[in-house]
């Protein structure tokens, strides 16, 4: 049986638990949108406001995972993740955290509920330092750990560590909808 | 959910396992038999794309590399990676087969550990 995935993300409840484990087929397109609220809602509220002076204003981080949904008939592993290397423009950019916050199909200990536009370095208890999305490319992809058993996923319900991104904005953004952005999830399969 | 390919295990004395039985059954890629095998070969629709053989201390290697989307979730579409290692004087050389689902096969002489597309398996004991 071919494996069948679902990308996923937390939000709402306490730290540990979250309230909400959203699946991204239910939404959009499009299907993830950075704003300065925690929920699933693709609308046009809550947007990033620009800042007038030289500080950074973000969106409140999100939570992102890939979650098996049929089992492969072995295991799957090696999993990735990168962008198209793209962009949203001057002053606009995605960060992803360097470390992968603990997520799997028994535990929640890595999140962090988003409670406020600040940065994810520190603001997350996870998250010590963070990346450009857009520096990761085919040609140079993220490892995306997995905290199964084995580190591997082979049953449904399993999923892989935490992805926490958050958006950042400067003076230097122009205000506005941003064109969609591609991001791929990549995984071995037997 | 099935997929439109399989693969096929060819022994030496001419049986075969196959990926999907004809009752709907699944075989798993770690029951195929390395003593005895001869041949691997996958399909796509229906159809024989691509065959390797396999002699003695060649170890096969196998796996299905598949991309999602991070906006919609759904499959992206599969790389399928088939090859083999083997020790030559000392030396691990490996051969790799990279069969994308328009039939297209790129032959590599090795993984390559920048590239999502060519990055190196996380090898089974009986491929290593």
């Amino acid at each position: 049986m071919v494996a069948a995935f679902s990308v996923y993300y937390d939000f709402g409840g306490t730290d540990g638990t979250p309230g909400t484990n959203q699946d991204i087929d239910a939404l959009g397109p499009p299907t993830l949108r950075f704003k300065v609220a925690d929920n699933a809602t693709i609308d046009a509220n809550n947007p990033i406001p620009i800042p007038t002076d030289a500080t950074t204003n973000y969106s409140y981080w999100k939570q992102i995972y890939l979650r098996c949904d049929t089992a492969p008939d072995t295991q799957v592993d090696n999993v990735k993740f990168y962008s198209d290397g793209g962009g949203f423009g001057t002053g606009i950019s995605l960060y992803v955290g360097d470390e992968m916050p603990t997520k799997n199909s028994g535990a929640n200990t890595g999140y962090q509920v988003a409670d406020t536009a600040a940065t994810m370095v520190g603001g997350h208890t996870g998250i010590s330092a963070q990346t450009s999305v857009f520096s990761y490319t085919s040609g140079s992809p993220k490892s995306v750990t997995i905290s199964e058993s084995g580190s591997i996923i082979n049953a449904i319900g399993e999923t892989t560590n935490y992805l926490v991104c958050q958006m950042a904005v400067t003076s230097a953004a122009s205000p506005g909808n941003l064109a969609d952005e591609t991001l791929t999830f990549q995984y071995d399969e037997i | 959910m099935q997929s439109d390919g399989f693969w096929e295990a060819r022994y030496e004395d001419g049986s075969f396992l196959r990926q999907y039985n004809e009752d709907g059954t699944t075989n798993k890629y770690t029951d195929i038999d390395r003593t005895r095998l001869k041949t691997f070969v996958y399909y796509l629709g229906g159809e024989p794309k691509l065959m390797l053989s396999l002699g003695k201390g060649k170890r096969l290697v196998y796996r299905a590399r598949r991309s999602v989307s991070v906006a919609t979730g759904k499959p992206l579409g599969t790389v399928h990676i088939i090859g083999y290692q083997e020790t030559v004087g000392g030396e691990n050389r490996q051969v790799l087969c990279f069969l994308s689902e328009n039939g297209i096969v790129e032959v590599r002489d090795g993984f390559s550990e920048e590239h999502a597309i060519y990055n190196e398996v996380m090898f089974l004991p009986e491929e290593k």
